[in-house]
């Protein structure tokens, strides 16, 4: 009988990939954003908004996560930013041989920013690392204020949290104190940023933070 | 759902560590995942039984160990597990903690005879 101590890291196929995503990422200084959020969260609304508010388009890329179709590749398209539509077929995350591959094509000479929109999902994407420089968890009041506690992993390995659709407050039962208290349970450290495409309160907050990460990088 | 794509990586690295056992089969897994992870034991066995189907692993045994959350506190130095997955040191109630344990993804061992 033969027994083998090996200690080897499960993810260690992906993280290989991620490690490669960073060193071409550093190599371009481009700061990549992981943006995870459930179905219908906002994330593609949030990025056509930001896009309109910072204007230049050839600063961005947009990698576009979906298990099927490419209806939020073509409506970033419209705002003239370089995206690749990642289908993932029956798989509920990105992984970081995806992201890889997504970068052939493009020279990333004028990108400064890269944002990779997950599949909806609050499970699967926070296991992968991608190479990415920050995750960003975007929810929605609609979605309600007890789901950090309930997905804790994705809220702990967030640099920030985007709460999407702030307009609907009204109408909902989703309580904000009691929603910034469960975040702070889960992640005592990570900013929240509160937010409204409609309205575009907040969307100046959002774009700001993207600056200041995108400075601190240089 | 991400049960199954931690089984096919499990089975890519039994693959490769199987080739030092020539003729062996693969008799025992064991595998370390923290708490964090969110991993259902059930579906991880089930996707183990697909992914190592008609393979020479394929009747070994899976033990998984669950690894809690742990955080040090950088207030009072304590190392503790967490009952929940709550960043407040059980000890002090500081809020200035570092996660420590509780987000492995392991293969601790294989057992090959």
């Amino acid at each position: 009988m033969a027994e083998i101590k090996v200690v080897e890291q499960i993810m260690k196929a992906n993280d290989a990939w991620a490690e490669r995503n960073r060193a071409l990422l550093a190599e371009k200084n481009v700061l990549a954003l992981n943006l995870i959020g459930s179905p219908g969260s906002g994330k593609t609304t949030l990025l056509e908004k930001t896009f309109q508010a910072m204007g230049q388009p050839e600063r961005f890329f947009v990698m576009e996560g979906d298990v099927a179709t490419s209806c939020d590749a073509e409506r970033i398209g419209q705002c003239g930013v370089d995206v690749v539509q990642i289908t993932t077929g029956n798989s509920c995350h990105i992984d970081a041989h995806l992201i890889h591959k997504a970068f052939e094509g493009f020279s990333l000479d004028t990108c400064e920013v890269l944002f990779v929109e997950n599949v909806g999902n609050l499970v699967c994407p926070a296991e992968f690392d991608i190479g990415e420089h920050a995750k960003i968890t975007i929810l929605s009041t609609a979605e309600g204020h007890e789901k950090p506690l309930k997905y804790p992993l994705v809220f702990e390995e967030s640099e920030l949290v985007v709460l999407t659709k702030i307009d609907l407050l009204p109408y909902l039962d989703f309580d904000l104190d009691v929603f910034r208290a469960n975040v702070a349970k889960v992640n005592p450290k990570v900013p929240i940023i509160e937010t409204s495409t409609k309205t575009g309160e907040g969307v100046a907050d959002w774009v700001e933070w993207i600056q200041n990460r995108r400075s601190q990088m240089a | 759902m991400h049960e199954f794509s931690i089984a096919q990586a499990i089975a890519e690295i039994i693959e490769e560590k199987s080739k030092e056992y020539p003729g062996k089969n693969l008799t025992r897994i064991h595998l370390r995942i923290g708490r964090y992870r969110a991993i259902v034991k059930d579906s991880l066995e089930f996707g183990l039984g697909v992914v190592l189907e008609n393979t020479p692993a394929a009747s070994a045994a899976i033990e998984i160990d669950f690894v809690p959350i742990a955080v040090s506190c950088a207030s009072c130095g304590a190392e503790e597990d967490l009952e929940e997955p709550f960043l407040i040191c059980p000890k002090c109630g500081g809020l200035d903690v570092t996660v420590i344990r509780g987000k492995e993804l392991e293969i601790d061992l294989l057992e090959f005879s």
